[in-house]
């Protein structure tokens, strides 16, 4: 069986808001990264990530690195409205306790 | 399938996948369709994906444009996932190792949310240029 390749949709609720849905992997976490990054570093950002419907490795690289980059920059980047499979994944890495969760 | 079906059958796939980003996708869709047809529950499905994910990945980025092929086995209770690639594994970081900071280095780190998920991680790489890592848990 041919899977279909992992997509997924960015819709900007504002210049510093997004909601993110579909599989984050390999394929698709380079997309993640560039559209947390056109919300630029001069205010805190949200993700709403309601619509992951999975996330790995890859994908929390790109949070990881926004994390970081937005942080240096003396703002947040808001983790919102986690999905089962993304909350789990953070609770497996423990990013749970160094990410902002809201 | 009643319970001693379920602690005695032991059934195997295998799959072998083009080295893309497109494989991962590929190997969590065929396993899961696999580990469903087995009555495997949901919680350790979801599981099974992140695993073969980030295995998949790593063998990618181990040996990018190279076929690698997944093996997985239920044996009674215990499921089996290994992902064999050309090149090398990464280093599995001790879990008290790893941090936030780890999963921004390049390859290697997704080994440590594997060994978070399973009960034993093992890197084989006893035949010079191949790597086998192999992620076994139990799915009662």
């Amino acid at each position: 069986m041919t899977a279909q390749p992992s997509r997924i949709t960015v819709d900007h609720a504002g210049d510093h808001s997004l909601s993110v849905a579909g599989v984050v992997d390999s394929h698709t976490a380079d997309e993640l990264l560039d559209a947390l990054r056109s919300c630029g570093t001069d205010q805190d950002v949200t993700a709403s990530l309601a619509g992951v419907e999975f996330m790995d490795s890859s994908g929390l690289r790109a949070v990881v690195t926004v994390h970081q980059e937005l942080d240096a920059a003396g703002h947040r980047l808001v983790l919102a409205d986690c999905s089962p499979t993304v909350t789990r994944l953070l609770e497996i890495t423990g990013l749970d306790g160094h990410l902002n969760v809201s | 399938m009643n319970d001693s079906d379920r602690r005695t059958r032991k059934t195997l796939m295998q799959r072998t996948y083009e080295g893309s980003t497109s494989a991962s996708a590929g190997a969590r869709a065929d396993l899961d369709t696999w580990l469903a047809a087995c009555d495997v529950v949901d919680a350790v499905r979801a599981d099974a994906a992140l695993i073969v994910s980030e295995l998949t990945s790593n063998a990618y980025e181990a040996a990018p444009g190279a076929d690698m092929e997944l093996t997985s086995s239920l044996a009674g209770p215990v499921l089996t996932i290994a992902v064999t690639n050309r090149g090398g594994a990464g280093r599995v970081p001790d879990r008290a190792d790893w941090g936030p900071e780890d999963l921004l280095s390049s390859r290697g780190r997704g080994l440590a949310i594997v060994d978070a998920l399973s009960d034993s991680v093992v890197v084989d790489e006893s035949t010079p240029g191949w790597t086998t890592v192999t992620a076994t848990l139990r799915v009662d």
